[in-house]
């Protein structure tokens, strides 16, 4: 069963990180999008909260995509849970 | 698609904008919510007694909002409203407290109200406070 | 057939109610027969640590929720073996009888549960 990870402060990251499958999902959301420049190269698509990285002025690197609200119902409805960590 | 929505954030913390945020998207791409849960410090956000800024966002009466505009179900843990001091007059009389607070379109209930839904729903998404 | 819910338990016991709110969370669903498993990980290993004195804190001792997981149904209890070792504890330390899980077994705990709650 698919998982998209959800972290909204970066304290959980390397728990979450520990068992992140290859065919979950990472969204970054509030001040865990700061973690986002120190990750490590994944497997698993990661995403980030497009208003959190803008009203940080974070710059992304490459494979990390934006998310707004209506992408964020999206991956929402196409992982089979959504685990808060 | 049926959401339910834990909310165990506190009501000015970022997750309970990001949580009011995700709810208004859900109804916009017609999926419903089967229930809104408050738990924990999220249960403040249902207090009639709070006092905003006029440039500051009311989250309490956002909730209202949304609940009265669509007819959701919002529920606020009774064990941890007494706790916290958000009380409906029922409560209120029970407890011979000097007052109620609850913000009309809420309602107190136990924790089951929470399981209940999380066995209808297709989907569980926990807003939870930062540390 | 009921859907299941694993709650991880990540609080410390007594920096403020969350680790007794979410234990409430365990024993609704067990009062309720649903299948419901439990995980204790990170910071949250200290709430089995047996012999603690709340009391001290004036605060209601855990041991009583956590005794009556098992009375209530909720029998499947694993820790985070690296979260006890990071904190110098083992099995033999814990107020509860709990099964350690490595990383790779927490992950197949997660991919079986239809539900995952954090506190």
């Amino acid at each position: 069963m698919d998982i998209l990870h959800m972290l909204n402060q970066p304290q959980q990251l390397q728990q979450c990180l520990a068992v992140l499958g290859r065919t979950d999902a990472l969204l970054l959301c509030g001040d865990a999008t700061y973690a986002v420049s120190g990750l490590p190269q994944l497997s698993a698509p990661v995403y980030v909260l497009a208003e959190d990285a803008q009203a940080r002025a974070l710059v992304l690197p490459d494979p990390v995509r934006l998310v707004d609200y209506a992408g964020f119902v999206r991956l929402c409805v196409e992982y089979k849970q959504v685990l808060a960590w | 698609m049926q959401f339910v929505l834990l909310i165990s954030c506190a009501p000015h913390s970022a997750a309970m904008r990001r949580a009011l945020c995700f709810a208004r998207e859900l109804l916009a791409q017609e999926h419903s919510i089967g229930r809104l849960f408050f738990y924990q410090d999220a249960v403040h956000v249902a207090s009639a007694l709070q006092v905003c800024a006029q440039d500051e966002q009311h989250p309490g009466l956002q909730w209202q909002q949304l609940i009265q505009q669509h007819s959701l179900d919002a529920v606020v843990c009774v064990a941890a409203a007494l706790r916290r001091g958000v009380v409906d007059q029922a409560e209120a009389d029970r407890y011979r407290l000097p007052a109620s607070n609850l913000l009309s379109g809420f309602t107190l209930s136990g924790l089951g109200q929470l399981h209940e839904a999380m066995q209808d729903g297709d989907r569980l998404l926990h807003f939870k406070g930062e540390a | 057939m009921s859907k299941s819910l694993l709650l991880i338990c990540q609080s410390s016991p007594w920096s403020g109610v969350t680790s007794r709110e979410s234990l409430d969370i365990a024993l609704a669903g067990g009062a309720f027969e649903l299948p419901v498993s439990m995980l204790w990980l990170g910071d949250g290993v200290w709430q089995l640590k047996a012999g603690q004195q709340p009391e001290l804190l004036e605060q209601k001792n855990l041991q009583a929720q956590l005794a009556a997981l098992p009375l209530f149904g909720i029998e499947k209890l694993y820790v985070c073996a690296s979260s006890l070792a990071r904190r110098g504890l083992d099995s033999t330390q814990l107020a509860l009888a709990v099964e350690p899980l490595n990383q790779e077994q927490i992950g197949a705990l997660l991919r079986q549960q239809h539900q995952v709650l954090g506190f």
